[in-house]
């Protein structure tokens, strides 16, 4: 694997590892901006404008797009975070310039009023769709008891109102200040040409405007906080514990990512022995989220109503005791990381992700053997240092029942 | 060039396998015939508590020491039961294929199957269940299995609430004993391994393993022509419906993934476009096709507010139909494209390319390379498309609705 990087004048970062072996090149723009840099009254204009990103260019009608996407059979798509959003997309080597080509220019969006209308549409639709599913309605509300006014908590979707009420001339205003060449990174990753990309990127996107863009990372102090919520017609329950963690930038992230692991990954962890081969719990986990100069480590469990109360007990008592494990369960968690890490390498689509992300957060490459070697050399003492700053007890509990 | 291995053991175990020389990994599957088919019809949901009782001691270990032995390998693995079969798999880096196959063999062979276990297994059946409640576009999708295949094969690889009440650790073990057998058993291999050492080590490990299966044949379709709705307070309406298709021996086979290309390939398919472009009716539209061996279905699905449900009904409907006026050379080169650059880019992942070999040696019989698919894809035509919409014109049709609006199938 070769690692390149260039910026182009307009202050666009190109990166690229190449995969000789490789029978596909996946490609991306990850954008620094989400649902965090906005303000209430444009909330969810960021996944707004990522839909409207397929919907035309002075080029390309929204069809054009969908059709020339087809005949190149590209794998192509699109997420909006908290903190970024990412468009990419897969297609066989021979298919390289025109994927680059036309993910590009759909990074310059018209905009187009009627298309704005019928999208919006869409985007009701899929904030109805997430309002039947217990686990999302769950997670929001759990993030913004945690985040409280703290930017970071910010609502992907934006609600009902909000969407309702923005205009293609705000989701404009927001587009110029935030998608400018300077908050872009073009990540590509497997079988392609360094050469070709540089010189392509340059005659794509060389001219796109180089305005500075910044983002307030304010610190974050949580409130101790307990909320139950309710939702009608469902079975099960589910619970949100969340306390804070290191942030993207914190060395201390291979720490948490190894003690979560030993904590609460899906199985052989101690939430696994204490909640789901008990029986008490159908499914629990604790996990560890870096984010731009925050950060968090949150628990979720799924129960029956009635061992709701007891199976989040056991949970946070998890947490709480976060230093409690063996030299075997420690070992054993390094082993399962580093496989998963391994397997993940024979990706295109995968390690786009994980170099596309590592620039954004970092402006850092780590290649798969080094980053293998940082999870291996994970040991008490880093643990132990993670714990003196986080240590882990939950500061706030969200509850969904059923009404 | 593909490199296929098929080996017959004694017992009537096939092993095959894919050796793929440019990647550090190796995936496994073992797929036993066992299923929700299987399972008496009085304790459905055996199968689904026995994929979850195999995690539960094997050999000398018991519960946590098993797990301990798989995590040493960094073994990355699943346990799942469907309607036919239950499969064990997984990924390994290379190194540990050996080890990953020795302990599943002890799992498999020697398992505990501990009575004292059997009530949290069941308990965690039970909520799965109940939970599939709140998962409104798997309900639906459950519902329209059950309603449109005919009895035992539309059945939830689940179970139900009085079956998983009614196994008990006795029922479970005699379960096991008869139906749990080697013949008809699949161990696929893919990834970077020596394929004449892993036969030989597999040969060791499950040669002594016996029993004779009889595979269940699927009993001839009824009349699908069926409506049912389920009432729940959600914001939207789901709408799954299922019509008839073509099995994957059939001639027209490689044509019905094209009118599912059609119809729903990446972002350029028929529904998307009509249901979700251009009225903004929906946010999720998709239709696939599923075949297996001896049954087969074109499914169709959406999810949306109720009052866009009929409309877009109508207009799924609408699209599905207009297979029958065939679709132009874009289209279907779009279509072609989809499909053979997803087989690609899955070519270079073991864990895919397992899936793909296991699952044509079940239902086929045979292994095909992916040139052979290509192939098969790139042959279709327009007019292939209208004599597949002649035979096969979206109807009858199984609907089923979910939420707080019934539909029906307009006349």
């Amino acid at each position: 694997m070769k690692f390149s990087q260039h910026t182009l004048k307009n202050g666009l970062t190109i990166i690229g590892e190449q995969r000789e072996s490789a029978v596909s090149v996946a490609l991306g723009f990850f954008v620094r901006t989400g649902a965090r840099d906005e303000n209430s009254e444009i909330s969810g204009v960021s996944h707004f404008l990522e839909h409207m990103m397929f919907k035309g260019t002075s080029k390309r009608s929204a069809l054009d797009i969908t059709y020339e996407m087809g005949g190149i059979g590209a794998q192509a798509n699109a997420y909006t975070s908290e903190e970024n959003t990412v468009y990419y997309m897969a297609v066989l080597p021979e298919y390289f310039k025109n994927a680059l080509e036309l993910l590009s220019d759909m990074m310059r969006p018209s905009l187009a009023q009627e298309e704005f209308d019928v999208e919006k549409k869409v985007i009701l639709e899929e904030i109805a769709l997430y309002q039947d599913r217990p686990s999302f309605l769950l997670f929001e509300a759990a993030l913004k008891e945690y985040f409280d006014s703290h930017p970071a908590g910010s609502s992907v979707l934006g609600t009902i109102d909000s969407v309702s009420a923005l205009t293609s001339e705000q989701m404009r205003a927001y587009f110029d200040k935030r998608y400018t060449a300077k908050n872009i990174v073009l990540t590509v990753s497997g079988n392609f040409d360094w050469n070709e990309l540089t010189t392509l990127a340059e005659e794509y996107c060389g001219s796109w405007p180089a305005v500075e863009t910044s983002r307030d990372t304010p610190a974050h102090t949580p409130k101790e906080k307990t909320r139950i919520i309710r939702k009608k017609d469902i079975q099960r329950a589910h619970q949100c514990l969340i306390t804070s963690g290191p942030a993207a930038k914190d060395h201390e992230r291979y720490a948490a990512e190894v003690l979560t692991c030993i904590l609460g990954d899906s199985s052989g962890s101690h939430t696994y022995w204490k909640l789901i081969d008990k029986g008490i719990a159908d499914a629990a986990s604790i996990d560890t989220d870096d984010l731009d100069g925050t950060g968090m480590v949150y628990g979720y469990v799924s129960a029956t109503p009635e061992r709701i109360e007891e199976a989040g007990e056991i949970l946070a008592g998890v947490m709480r005791a976060a230093k409690d494990f063996t030299d075997a369960e420690l070992e054993r968690a390094l082993t399962k990381l580093g496989t998963r890490l391994v397997l993940q390498g024979e990706s295109s689509m995968r390690r786009l992700m994980a170099i596309g992300v590592d620039w954004i957060y970092r402006q850092e490459y780590v290649p798969l053997k080094e980053e293998l070697q940082r999870i291996k050399a994970v040991g008490r003492t880093d643990i132990a240092s993670l714990l003196a700053k986080h240590d882990l007890s939950p500061k706030v509990s969200v509850t969904l029942l059923p009404e | 060039m593909q490199n296929f291995k098929i080996h017959r053991l004694d017992n009537g175990i096939t092993v095959i396998g894919e050796v793929m020389p440019s990647v550090v990994s190796a995936a496994f599957s073992i797929l036993v015939p066992l299923g929700a088919v299987s399972d008496d019809s009085e304790y459905q949901g055996s199968a689904n508590i026995l994929a979850d009782m195999f995690n539960k001691g094997a050999g000398p270990w018991n519960t946590q020491e098993l797990s301990e032995r798989f995590e040493e390998y960094g073994v990355q693995r699943s346990n799942s039961s469907g309607v036919e079969v239950s499969a064990f798999s997984g990924a390994v880096l290379a190194e540990n294929l050996g080890k990953a196959l020795e302990l599943y063999a002890t799992v498999l062979l020697e398992p505990s199957l501990p009575a004292e276990e059997l009530e949290s297994v069941r308990q965690l059946a039970l909520q799965d269940l109940r939970g599939l409640e709140d998962e409104p576009a798997s309900k639906a999708m459950a519902a329209l299995a059950e309603l449109y295949y005919p009895e035992p094969f539309g059945r939830s690889s689940l179970g139900t609430e009085d079956g998983l009440q009614k196994v008990t650790a006795d029922s479970l073990r005699e379960y096991y004993e008869t139906k749990f057998v080697a013949d008809g058993t699949i161990i696929a291999l893919a990834g970077n391994y020596d394929w004449d050492a892993m036969l030989e080590l597999i040969q060791s490990l499950f040669g002594k393993w016996k029993g004779k299966s009889t595979r269940q044949e699927v009993a001839a379709f009824g009349d699908v022509d069926k409506t049912f709705h389920i009432e729940k307070d959600t914001s939207q309406v789901q709408i799954a419906l299922a019509t008839p298709s073509v099995c994957i021996d059939h001639p027209h086979y490689y044509t019905a993934k094209i009118a599912a290309g059609v119809l729903s390939g990446g972002m350029s398919g028929r529904l998307f476009i009509e249901v979700r472009e251009k009225r903004g009716l929906v946010y999720r539209v998709s239709a696939s096709h599923s075949a297996a061996r001896d049954r087969a279905a074109m499914f169709a699905s959406a999810g949306t507010t109720p009052e866009n449900a009929e409309e877009t009904l109508q207009v799924m409907l609408t699209e599905l139909r207009k297979l029958s006026d065939g679709a132009s050379d874009e289209e279907l080169q779009r279509a072609k494209a989809d499909i053979k650059s997803r087989l690609v880019m899955q070519s270079e992942l073991s864990s895919s390319r397992v899936n793909g070999i296991v699952n044509d040696w079940f239902n086929l019989g045979r292994l095909r390379t992916l040139d052979e698919i290509k192939d098969g894809i790139d042959a279709v035509t327009s007019s292939d498309l209208s004599k597949y919409a002649e035979e096969y014109p979206i109807s009858p049709i199984s609907l089923v609705t979910l939420g707080s609006k019934p539909l029906s199938i307009p006349e």
